[in-house]
């Protein structure tokens, strides 16, 4: 019964189902990256620097052929110096499906290389500029639906690429701060007095320091020479350091009112020892408000690792992450001319609103008084 | 009576610090128990008395080791030794103690954590005393425990929430039989309850007590409820003692005259009587901050003179029982 | 005497999430101008929502009300939201039981029953404060002057709840309503609130409906009583034949239930069972039948209507008393 009622409670919260479908669809992206992405993390194509994104046709000559893109070729503007591209329309390359292209491990086990959809092994001839002596290239023609980056990297794949490591830190850094956050908290609230007083002015100073600086400062402490596995661990337990005290603050004061529920007391003076009672009385009793304030931490925890990379301090090349891919939408020039590198922007602020309908949707069920605030990291 | 004293205290005293203002410093000490003696012997019941925010609920904290107090609380364990039961005990002592005095509280909504079934509550006081090890034995404990206090087994695997307010009572009853106490504190056992159960608990305490000689100390503030119960009345009047002594003399000779005012506040259930519109006390019952040098009850009693202002009135034996008053 | 209000089968239904609890189910009294009437009953038995429903205070999609409500000759039921706010606080009062949450804990007494005054009539602000400083001394609170100006939270319980009773009266309505006033109150106070109550409502000739589950305090103050059982009234009596002779199975049951020093050492009374929760309670049969000694096979096939009592039945002099019971109206075979 209980149950029902919170889980109807949920679903009437619209934005919280609008939310939910959207982190689905996010973290289906990510799980997959490897097979939706029609390129690996550090494939690059030349001819794909800076491209705008590829246009999709269906008729070819007057005649409809299915999905089909054309190639593009560069030429630097005599006026203006920029690399423009122009659609040569007499070779049609179709879209398929369920293609061979660059291996990758699916689930880090089966070596695949299947990807849903790409051009195949399509080449197109690039002949040499009279009379430089140079012969004619072939090239593969490049697919690049979201357009390409300076290094002639496909944007639609390296953002799928980088999900995975901005989704799964927020993840994880979460659960690594509730739990640290939810032993502290529980520990200070019951025993009270001196312990609690030292744990609280401890996490007061901490969090009086300004964030981006204190994540900046921590994240210097990770050497760069790391393999990048190791960064990202590093990440994470830098943004979690922060992120627990937040936590440890309302479990403390959901502790503080519990140890004086009578069937604390009951334990007490039953002579149960006082961590028995917090394993069994108070965590099971702060859990419903724990899965809230999780769900409200995680994108602090998002925006903090793309923080952190964006800033240069994070995750490093070739991994990326969209903190990292936003780093090259940094200057206004690149903004005005190549508007495409702004969509990892687009999506770090899709995740961390879904998370904050789907928070807001969970608190509206399981902690209808408001007892959890929203947390900023 | 012959039996031995249980237990035995006296002058206990428990205060609050009163914290104050966004600062939270601590202004003042709210002494919510002044200096009480009692004794309680094996098999019998203590009733405790009086109007709400007395200190009857943390007289009841401070023999059950929940809060600490302070003067001596002198217990005879089972092997006939006594010692100081306040403070520090060392812990095979603690854990005897804890096994032999049990509680049971008001509110049986709060005092059976809604996240555990029925057979975790019971199965909690025994694991923390070593007692649970052989599970099946255990199993067919809680069964037994069930049976005694008119529950089915089946209620074993099902959650608090399940149960009416009489049931869950009588398994915070369960709870506290199951180490085998020798005296339960009960909070208000049945002030939470509807009055058609509120008979089936008392009757149920009433029993068990009858079968297996517990001593009870009974808290409550309903004077009909406590006269039934005990044998022995202790009625307070902020944090003190202002009368003890037998309960049907308490009932048909009351000497203070707070016990008298608050006899006469009782409903009578005659309607042609209509007695509680004719008497009444004046007055409200005074902020448990105030600490005065005299006697408490000294604004709201009829009797009151200037003595009663400046000097407390010593407990002193009036026909047969303990009072605290100059002119009882 | 007239009737100042009348409930015709009052109905007020929620739809939650457990399904719909019928709280008052076809409830039918009526109280005279000047009367007591207690509505006495276990919690969950509907007292509350009965009373509710009468101030109106009771709206939305997720409730369902039927019957009608008559007060003074005007059938509430089918009155606007307008027409319930103007007569609610003005010509009915109502007291609650927390008397600590029946008051804004930011705004002073003061405005809190100038406020009151002024919704409902057209006077200066100095004119209401003077009216609520009167009002507090009639409610026997010490130094009015002061103590309106305090805020609630530095009154105590019984104080608090005096000044409710101050407010309720202030507009002198005609019916006062006062839902557990004493619940929540030592037994001193509570001798203290029920002698005002009995006093102001003789000054005032308002009419009183006294809602407790305490038949002691139901003995000292109603003229006569009605006992509600899960949503149902199932004896209406004077308080003089309901103490004499409680006929109903479930009156006689918590008369008995009465803890006395008589008592002692024998065993209590004790109704068996408990209370149903509102989505156990069961229909088209009689609701007290699981719990009754004398329940039959018809009490647990047939609802039984709440009828006149047999003269045989009760005492001589006992008029208008009505019982929902099979075994005052043919037998429960
Ligand atoms: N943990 C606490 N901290 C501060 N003050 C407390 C605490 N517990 C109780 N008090 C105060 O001590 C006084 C006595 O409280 P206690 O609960 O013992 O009263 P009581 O007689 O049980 O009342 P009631 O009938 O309302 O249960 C009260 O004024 C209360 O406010
Ligand atoms: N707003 C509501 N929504 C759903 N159910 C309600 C609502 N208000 C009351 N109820 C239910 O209606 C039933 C009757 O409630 P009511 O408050 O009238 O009882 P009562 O007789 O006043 O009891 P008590 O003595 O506890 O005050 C209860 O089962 C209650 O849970
Ligand atoms: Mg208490
Ligand atoms: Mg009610």
């Amino acid at each position: 019964m209980k149950r029902d009622r919170r889980l109807t409670s949920f679903l009437k919260h619209k934005l919280g189902r609008v939310g939910l479908v959207c982190l689905a669809v996010l973290y289906f992206g990510a799980i997959f990256a490897d097979f939706i992405a029609p390129y690996g993390m550090k494939d690059s194509n030349e001819l794909a620097a800076y491209a705008a994104p590829t246009t999709l046709h269906w008729i070819h000559e007057g005649r409809f052929i299915g999905p089909f893109v054309y190639a593009k070729r560069q030429s630097r503007n005599p006026d203006t110096f920029r690399l423009e591209y122009r659609e040569d329309e007499s070779v049609a390359y179709p879209l398929r499906f369920f293609v061979k292209g660059s291996p990758y491990k699916l689930f880090g086990l089966i070596n695949v290389d299947i990807h849903l959809f790409g051009l195949g092994d399509a080449k197109l001839i690039i002949e040499a500029d009279e009379g430089s002596g140079e012969e004619a290239r072939t090239h593969a023609v490049p697919l690049n639906i979201w357009g390409g980056d300076q290094f002639g990297r496909d944007v639609f794949s390296r953002i799928l690429h980088g999900s995975r490591v901005s989704l799964s830190a927020g993840l994880i850094g979460t659960a690594l701060s509730v739990v640290i956050g939810a032993i502290v908290g529980a520990i200070s609230g019951y025993f009270g007095g001196v312990l609690d007083t030292l744990i609280q002015r401890f996490i007061e100073i901490l969090r009086s320091f300004p964030r981006i600086p204190l994540w900046l400062a921590l994240a210097v402490i990770i050497p760069p020479t790391w393999p990048s596995t190791y960064l990202y661990f590093g990440i994470v337990i830098v943004l979690s350091f922060i992120g627990w005290m937040g936590v440890a603050r309302v479990v403390r004061g959901m502790a503080l009112s519990l140890r004086e529920k009578e069937y604390v007391l009951a334990a007490k003076s039953a002579g149960v020892k006082p961590f028995k009672i917090i394993r069994a009385h108070i965590i099971p009793n702060v859990a419903s408000y724990l899965i809230v304030v999780s769900t409200l931490s995680v994108p602090g925890m998002i925006l903090g690792e793309s923080t952190i990379s964006f800033l240069g301090l994070g995750i490093k090349e070739p991994m990326t992450s969209w903190g990292l891919l936003l780093k090259q939408a940094q200057s206004i020039s690149a903004i005005q001319s190549y508007p495409w590198l702004m969509l990892p922007g687009l999506f770090i602020m899709i995740a961390v609103l879904s998370f904050n309908f789907v928070g807001d949707a969970f608190r509206d069920a399981l902690d209808p008084n408001g007892t959890v605030e929203k947390l900023e990291a | 009576m012959s039996a031995t004293t249980l237990l035995s205290g006296r002058g206990l005293r428990k205060s609050f610090p009163v914290r104050r203002g966004v600062l939270m410093l601590v202004r003042g000490q709210l002494k919510a128990l002044h200096s009480f003696d009692f004794d309680i012997r094996a098999g019998e019941t203590l009733g405790v008395v009086g109007e709400s925010g007395c200190g009857k609920t943390t007289l009841g904290r401070v023999l059950a080791r929940i809060h600490e107090g302070e003067g001596s609380l002198e217990y005879t364990g089972r092997d006939g030794q006594r010692y100081d039961a306040l403070g520090k005990l060392d812990p095979k002592r603690e854990l005897a103690f804890r096994r032999d005095v049990q509680m049971v509280f008001q509110d049986p909504y709060s005092s059976l954590d809604p996240r555990m079934t029925v057979e975790k509550i019971l199965l909690e006081p025994l694991e923390a005393h070593g007692m649970a090890k052989d599970k099946a034995a255990a199993k067919a404990y809680l069964c037994e425990l069930l049976a005694r206090v008119g529950l089915h087994a089946d209620a074993l695997q099902r959650y608090p929430h399940e149960f009416s307010g009489g049931q869950r009572q009588r398994i915070a009853v369960a709870r506290a039989l199951a180490l085998k106490p020798r005296l339960i504190i009960c909070d208000e056992p049945t002030s939470a309850l509807d009055v058609s159960v509120q008979s089936q608990v008392i009757n149920l305490l009433k029993e068990i007590q009858e079968r297996e000689g517990l001593a009870y100390i009974f808290i409550s503030h309903n004077l009909d409820l406590v006269r039934y119960v005990s044998d022995r009345i202790y009625v307070m009047y902020l944090g003190r003692v202002v009368e003890a002594g037998e309960s049907e003399l308490l009932f048909s000779d009351p000497a203070h005259p707070y016990t008298q005012a608050l006899l006469r506040s009782i409903p009578n259930w005659d309607p042609q009587a209509r007695s509680l519109l004719n008497a009444e006390l004046r007055g409200e019952a005074p902020s448990p901050l105030w600490d005065p040098p005299g006697c408490p009850f000294e604004p709201r009693c009829p009797k009151a003179a200037a003595r009663c202002r400046s000097e407390a009135p010593a407990q002193r034996d009036v026909r047969g029982r303990l009072v605290a008053c100059h002119f009882a | 005497m007239a009737t100042l209000l009348e409930l015709k089968d009052s109905r007020t239904h929620f739809c939650t999430f457990d399904g719909i609890v019928k709280a008052s189910d076809g409830v039918s009294f009526h109280i005279d101008e000047g009367e007591v009437l207690a509505l006495v009953g276990e919690s969950g038995s509907g007292k509350s929502v009965t009373a509710r429903s009468i101030m109106g205070l009771y709206s939305g999609s997720k409730i369902r009300q039927s019957g009608s409500i008559v007060f003074k000759g005007e059938d509430l039921s089918k009155a606007n939201p307008q027409r319930r706010r103007e007569l609610r606080g003005r010509d009915m009062g109502m007291i609650f039981q927390e008397p600590m949450s029946a008051f804004d804990p930011l705004s002073s007494i003061s405005e809190q029953m100038v406020e009151a005054r002024l919704t409902h009539f057209k006077e200066s602000r100095e004119e209401a404060r003077a009216l609520a400083i009167e009002s507090l001394r009639q409610v026997g609170i010490p130094e009015p002057e002061k103590r309106i100006d305090d805020y609630p939270h530095r009154l105590s319980g019984g104080m608090l709840q005096r000044v409710l009773i101050s407010i309720a009266i202030m507009n002198k309505p005609k019916l006062l309503i006062a839902d557990e006033p004493t619940t929540a109150l030592d037994v001193t106070i509570q001798a203290q609130v029920l002698r005002l109550l009995n006093g102001l409502r003789k000054e005032m000739g308002a009419s009183l409906l006294f809602i407790t589950h305490d038949l002691g305090v139901v003995a000292e103050i109603a003229d006569r009583v009605h006992v509600m059982y899960a949503g149902k009234i199932v004896e209406k009596a004077s308080v003089r034949a309901l103490f004499s002779s409680a006929l109903h199975p479930y009156s006689k049951g918590l008369l008995d239930a009465r803890v006395t020093g008589e008592r002692k050492g024998k065993p209590l009374p004790a109704i068996p069972g408990s209370v149903p929760r509102p989505s156990e309670i069961a229909e088209d049969c009689c609701r007290f039948a699981p719990r009754c000694p004398h329940a039959g096979p018809r009490c647990l096939r047939e609802e039984p209507p709440l009828a006149a009592a047999p003269a045989a039945g009760g005492p001589r002099n006992d008029e208008g008393r009505e019982l929902a019971c099979w075994l005052y109206n043919g037998g429960t075979e």
